[in-house]
């Protein structure tokens, strides 16, 4: 009896250790985002005086000179835009090629998915100089087109990787009953195959539109105009206007996390598993 | 059927929309990048042929690139020494039927979605010397001397980013190991368990040598996202002060759209290729002489 | 080259449209005859001299029959790429706002600017501006933009403070040791300087290192007969250092931004401040708590230093070229004599600027620190120009960086013969 009580002991404090360092854990990575939004709502000296309190007094002008002064309202528009255009050219033209190389008969089908896939190993900054040449050339510069291509060309290689993945599973003979009712491949495609791949485009399109939603690098470089600008750039020109007004900063970028965070309070396990997939795959 | 599924028509109007733009945005740049990483070109010269003179200059003149090449390895060490185990050890620590599992997951892996600007911007104010909870954390407990200006000191800046840097990954990570963990069979460890192979050994000779290859993978992605690391440098540092966190994805930025120099900086984003393809092949073929070993 | 970019105003008119030919959509037969004319310029369009600016577009307009000139703002480090990209691809707009001297340089060698020389001969246009404005636009003896203000670096200090611990304005190192160690004792931070973007305390070292060595030693790397180990750049970096222990500064200075550096000094915490003059119009607005409380000095002398108190550091501002494929050349000359004019440059001065030409301002409606700054400068006997402005930014930047290091504990002979290197490798 006695054995097994401090054995029983000895395995709590185990499990009280244990989920100290578990607790601590997630402590550290909730922390800084709750600290951002109360904070948000403070007056520069609030911030200043007692960054850790929770103020009596929200001041909701942050927000709104965020939003209009900031310009942060038309950016968060341009990212939706350029994103969710990204978004569906992808999962399109990216089921398309994946249809093309699993469903269609060719020689060359496996040596087109494999030139997809060294797309992976690719930084898009090899790419920049000579594309922001181009673009300019063609006056492609500050529209939404000059990310939306080089946005969609990026996301092909590990789109068609998935959606290729999952194609070639599909049984053959369920093509069969169309052709024999006289259906064309492209019936084929849009009525059968492309409804059949749900749960794939469903996770192409959470991983895209997060590395979408979330781009600098090309957004920095291709969009000078503050009208035009995606959210990531302007909030990086926004910190240099309002140097001095750190809790409309805070606020600014509440603005851009908090629709992230609240489609991942819905949806987490599915956007866990589409932002790993690529890995764990691999 | 089968002449339907063989028409060049059907396939090429499939195939086409998708090759186009990714040889149009992806291939021929590249190609050009190379082209131009042979020229000095500034914005409003022509080109002029100089060899291979960008890339000596690199790596026997340019102090400032050799300081962004050093960064970058000493990212993508950090990276990966700090990482690797820390997820592991996470994935083993909520694997199997814990308690408040689910609210782990998606708390540890919840940084990965915020774009790293925001977080760049949220960590500056945290590093900030006068207001920041760092300082102010150190200071009202007793540590006041371990106060640092973090982001604008050279010798602090590199770790400060680096540990940003973990904190918004090792969370993706956690739940790759995770999943190739829980993929283990059953069996295996129930076998393991009546053996009475107690908790570290099950670690040490079923879990960590079966989850191997995808620790490897990991590796690769861990290693290549290190090398292509700008957005973060960008927001909390631009590559200062006087560029003790410049790596080489900043200082490509640097050179082609500020000093606009285009032939340098295109020199620049050949190294940084180069270096992906190398480092992918090279972890590739560690991990996959041990999957044969083992 | 941030400096700049707080400054003031720019401009610039989008070269895509076509002029010149009668397809103008402007409505009225009359006015489909005039050329259009596209300015670019830098800047935000509300800024104060933006608007300046748009009121002599609109002048322009109204007084011109034959041409009829759109202006477009961009924000001031998008315009550098914008502007450079539009020359590259030979659409240059007819005129475009420059910096002075490094910036304008490359563009002029490739043949892409107008030279004004031959104008400004003219009916002595010239003679309406400054003496010696034009040193910085001159390639090879012929002038290729015209400046609308300028811009010098201002030792600003708060009147309040230094009168409460009896400080008068220092003329000389020591003194300034002093008054640096009265507003210590006091509690009050002697500079209001945030060196996290570094051209800030690269500005006060130009002025240190000219106080020192006189202008000879820049003008020597300028030109490349002379390298940043000179003894007067050392002694500056030791100075700037010397500065730093004594608590000149504020603490975590290299930490902060400019911005809220110069709140510091608005606010009454930091008693001086060296900045361009463009801060002029911030520090004594109307909600400033130190409007009426603000003075301006030269920046002290050196004992045995070459250097005269009398040289100023700063550049010609808001200048105006013209390109090459201008359509009409005589219409944009006649843009910058608007410019030029009294009007629009009364205007610039009553809004704080310090203006480029030679004009009596009215003191009862100018700014009263603007003025004290003009006249100071009466005795003005030289204007040497902003590092990064001369240099241009790719030298430029790099000697921001390698002061920055300095006054975080790098030793200056070892930063200095870093940027030498760099210089050598990057010069044009």
């Amino acid at each position: 009896m006695k054995y097994i009580f401090r054995k029983h002991k000895k395995i709590q404090t185990g499990a009280i250790a244990f989920y100290t360092i578990l607790i601590a854990f997630s402590i550290t990575c909730l922390y800084p985002l709750i600290w951002l939004i109360l904070n948000s709502f403070k007056t520069n000296s609030e911030l200043f005086n007692n960054p850790w309190g929770i103020t009596t007094n929200p001041v909701f002008e942050n927000y709104t000179t965020a939003w209009v002064a900031g310009k942060i309202g038309i950016s968060f528009l341009n990212s939706a835009f350029v994103a969710v255009s990204s978004m569906l050219i992808t999962i399109i033209i990216a089921s398309m090629a994946a249809f093309a190389i699993t469903r269609l008969k060719w020689k060359l089908s496996g040596v087109v998915l494999g030139f997809f896939l060294l797309g992976v190993m690719i930084p898009i900054h090899s790419t920049l100089i000579p594309l922001f040449m181009i673009f300019n050339k063609i006056k492609l510069t500050n529209s939404y087109m000059a990310l939306i291509l080089p946005y969609v060309a990026f996301a092909l290689p590990a789109s068609i990787f998935i959606l290729t993945g999952f194609m070639s599973t599909i049984p053959r003979d369920i093509e069969e009953a169309v052709i024999i009712d006289g259906g064309s491949m492209a019936r084929i495609f849009w009525r059968i195959i492309f409804p059949l791949s749900k749960s794939p485009i469903a996770t192409i399109s959470i991983f895209n539109f997060a590395s979408m939603w979330n781009e600098l690098m090309f957004a920095l470089i291709f969009m000078s105009d503050p009208n035009k600008m995606t959210l990531p750039v302007s909030l990086t020109r926004f910190k240099g206007q309002y140097s001095t007004n750190w809790t409309v900063q805070l606020s600014a970028i509440v603005i851009m996390v908090i629709p992230s965070i609240t489609i991942y309070l819905f949806l987490s396990d599915r956007i866990i598993e589409s932002m790993t997939i690529g890995a764990v795959k691999g | 059927m089968e002449i339907m599924q063989r028409s060049k028509k059907t396939i090429l109007s499939f195939i086409l929309p998708a090759l186009i733009i990714y040889i149009g945005i992806v291939i021929i740049p590249i190609f050009n990048t190379v082209y131009y990483s042979f020229f000095k070109w500034n914005i409003l010269d022509t080109l002029k042929f100089t060899g291979l003179n960008n890339f000596i200059n690199l790596f026997t003149k340019d102090a400032i690139f050799i300081k962004s090449m050093k960064n970058t390895f000493l990212l993508m060490f950090w990276s990966l020494a700090i990482q690797t185990p820390l997820a592991i050890l996470l994935a083993i620590a909520i694997s199997g039927n814990i308690k408040g599992k689910r609210y782990f997951k998606t708390v540890f892996f919840l940084p990965n979605i915020l774009s790293s600007v925001a977080i760049g911007l949220l960590w500056s104010f945290i590093y900030n010397p006068e207001f920041g909870i760092i300082n102010r954390l150190l200071s009202s407990i007793g540590l006041g001397n371990f106060t640092r200006l973090w982001l604008a000191d050279e010798k602090t800046v590199m770790g400060s980013v680096i540990a940003v840097i973990c904190w918004q990954f090792v969370g993706y990570h956690m739940i790759i190991y995770l999943a190739a963990i829980e993929n283990i069979p059953a069996e295996l460890k129930e076998a393991a368990l009546i053996d009475g192979v107690n908790q570290n050994k099950m670690i040490g000779y079923i879990i960590l040598p079966l989850i191997r290859p995808i620790v490897g993978i990991d590796m690769v992605l861990m290693a290549t996202g290190s090398l292509r690391f700008f957005d973060l440098i960008y927001v909390m540092t631009n590559g200062g002060p006087n560029h003790a966190s410049e790596v080489i994805a900043s200082y490509m930025y640097y050179k082609s759209f500020r000093d606009y120099q285009y032939g340098y900086g295109s020199a620049v984003s050949v190294v940084l290729l180069t270096l992906c393809l190398v480092v992918t092949f090279l972890l590739n073929k560690i991990f996959q002489t041990e999957e044969i070993q083992y | 080259m941030k400096r700049i970019s707080v400054v003031l105003v720019c401009f610039v008119l989008l070269a895509s449209l076509l002029s010149g030919c009668d397809t103008s959509d402007v409505g009225t037969g009359s006015e489909s005859e005039k050329t259009k004319l596209k300015i670019e310029a830098w800047g935000i369009e509300t800024d104060p001299n933006s608007r300046i600016i748009k009121e002599a577009v609109n002048l322009f307009n109204e007084r011109n029959s034959n041409a009829v000139i759109e202006i477009e703002f961009t924000e001031q480090e998008q315009y550098k790429t914008k502007i450079a990209t539009l020359m590259a691809a030979n659409e240059a707009p007819d005129l475009f706002n420059t910096w002075a001297a490094g910036f304008l340089k490359p563009f002029v060698t490739s043949g892409k600017v107008y030279s004004i020389s031959d104008d400004l001969n003219k009916d002595s246009w010239k003679n309406s501006y400054i003496n010696g404005i034009f040193a910085p636009f001159t390639f090879d003896g012929k002038i290729y933009a015209a400046p609308t203000t300028q811009t010098v670096a201002c030792l600003f200090y708060n009147k309040e403070i230094f009168d409460q611990y009896g400080l008068k304005a220092p003329e000389t190192y020591s003194e300034l040791k002093n008054v640096i160690e009265t507003l210590n004792k006091n509690g009050i931070i002697p500079f209001a300087l945030g060196n996290k973007a570094p051209w800030v305390g690269a500005m006060f070292s130009e002025l240190v290192a000219n106080r020192i060595g006189g202008s000879e030693p820049f003008n020597k790397v300028y030109e490349g007969t002379g390298t940043w180990l000179d003894p007067s750049f050392i002694e500056a970096g030791r100075i700037m250092y010397e500065l730093v222990e004594m608590n000149a500064f504020p603490e975590g200075f290299n930490a902060l931004d400019n911005d809220p550096a110069q709140e510091l000094f608005k606010e009454g915490k930091a008693a001086m401040l060296v900045m361009g003059s463009w801060a002029i119009q911030q520090l004594t607005n109307e909600e400033s708590p130190l409007k009426g409380k603000v003075d301006v000095a030269r920046f002290p002398a050196m004992e045995g230093g070459k250097g005269n108190i009398n040289s100023w550091l700063g550049q010609p501002d808001q200048s105006f070229a013209i390109s090459t494929n201008c359509k009409n050349k005589e219409a944009a000359v006649e843009f910058l004599k608007t410019i030029a004019s009294k009007e629009i440059q009364t205007k610039f001065a009553e809004a704080g600027n310090l203006v480029a030409t030679k004009i009596t301002i009215d003191p009862a409606k100018s700014n009263p620190v603007a003025i004290k700054v003009a006249e100071l400068q009466k005795d003005m006997e030289e204007l040497f120009l902003f590092y990064d402005v001369a240099l241009g930014s790719t030298i430029g930047n790099e000697y921001n960086n390698a002061i920055q290091a300095i006054t975080a504990g790098k030793d200056p002979e070892e930063a200095l013969r870093a940027l030498q290197e760099f210089t050598e490798q990057n010069r044009e």
